[in-house]
């Protein structure tokens, strides 16, 4: 299984996600034209991933982090990155604990908020952290 | 279906703001349209000057309100069944003394205003903190709408704006109605 990588555009982030880092980002703006396709790719990569694990009876990455970097996103864009972290966070199951991080700019109080109305619906801890 | 207090304040809204305007389109709005109205709506509001907060305040509920014309004007044909012209999508943001107003215009199909006309009134008897339950209610529901809607659109715009949304739907004929939309942003500052 490879890492999954999709780059930046004006409208879709770039996503960057390897089970060999550990490391899963989004970074930019996600307004996508066909939001269900450029979500659902993710989504299934998770979920081929969590198969893989299962099938190997052990868990096969480092320890995940999961790194929000967004300017802005669309409201079907936030249900899907629901999705996403509802997946990412049953991986407790496994013995692991994600850490989710939600970078903002510190004058961007929106941008706060949405990481704390993810964080309230997922019952799961957000890291905050205000970039100047 | 306008009650006559709502449109007191849909008149009021609309006369006081002239020669405030930010933006202004009219004509189809497709989504290479909603993309090019972003930029010229950032290059304009940041040459009025205003707070970050208030900028994405605005910008979130833009691209809400863009999205829901483009996904209700698609079930609209320029032309009625009867032949008549279809109301042209307006969108436009105006300035007012301490706020900003987001007014949309769009055809909308017949069979879909009653569910669209239950969920604003609705969303204007919530106060912030049960317009906060809503959203978590609907973002864990999983439900998708065949284009992949996620039902948050006008949630998303009532919790920003914080304010009533004033609107109101006039029959074109018996298949299409004109959806007017009126959203204010509060201006952090004021």
């Amino acid at each position: 299984m490879l890492p999954f990588y999709s780059g930046a555009s004006d409208s879709a982030p770039k996503a960057e996600f390897s089970h060999h880092t550990g490391l899963f980002e989004l970074t930019g703006v996600s307004r996508p034209e066909n939001v269900s396709a450029f979500y659902s790719q993710l989504i299934d990569w998770l979920r081929t991933f969590e198969q893989e694990c299962r099938k190997s009876g052990k868990w096969l990455s480092p320890a995940i982090t999961v790194n929000f970097k967004l300017t802005y996103c669309n409201s079907a864009s936030s249900k899907y990155i629901y999705q996403m972290l509802e997946i990412i966070t049953s991986w407790k199951e496994f013995g692991i604990n994600p850490v989710i991080n939600w970078y903002y700019d510190e004058s961007d109080d929106k941008m706060r908020d949405d990481g704390q109305d993810l964080s309230d619906a997922l019952e799961y801890d957000f890291n905050y952290f205000a970039l100047e | 279906m306008k009650d006559q207090k709502e449109a007191e304040q849909y008149h009021l809204t609309h006369s006081h703001l002239e020669n405030n305007t930010i933006l202004h389109f009219e004509g189809i709005i497709q989504y290479e349209t909603i993309g090019e109205l972003i930029h010229t709506f950032k290059q304009r509001i940041h040459a009025i000057g205003v707070q970050v907060g208030t900028y994405k305040r605005i910008l979130l509920v833009m691209i809400e309100v863009l999205e829901n014309i483009m996904k209700h004007s698609e079930g609209c044909p320029e032309k009625s069944r009867e032949g008549h012209q279809n109301p042209v999508p307006v969108f436009s943001i105006r300035k007012s003394d301490n706020q900003f107003v987001v007014i949309s215009s769009n055809p909308i199909k017949g069979i879909n205003i009653q569910a669209f006309k239950n969920q604003l009134d609705f969303l204007n008897t919530l106060d912030q903190q049960g317009l906060k339950e809503f959203y978590k209610r609907t973002i864990t529901n999983g439900l998708f709408t065949n284009r992949g809607g996620a039902g948050l659109g006008l949630i998303e715009i009532a919790k920003i704006s914080g304010n009533r949304i004033i609107y109101a739907f006039e029959p074109v004929d018996e298949h299409c109605y004109r959806f007017d939309m009126t959203v204010t942003i509060n201006d952090s500052k004021n």
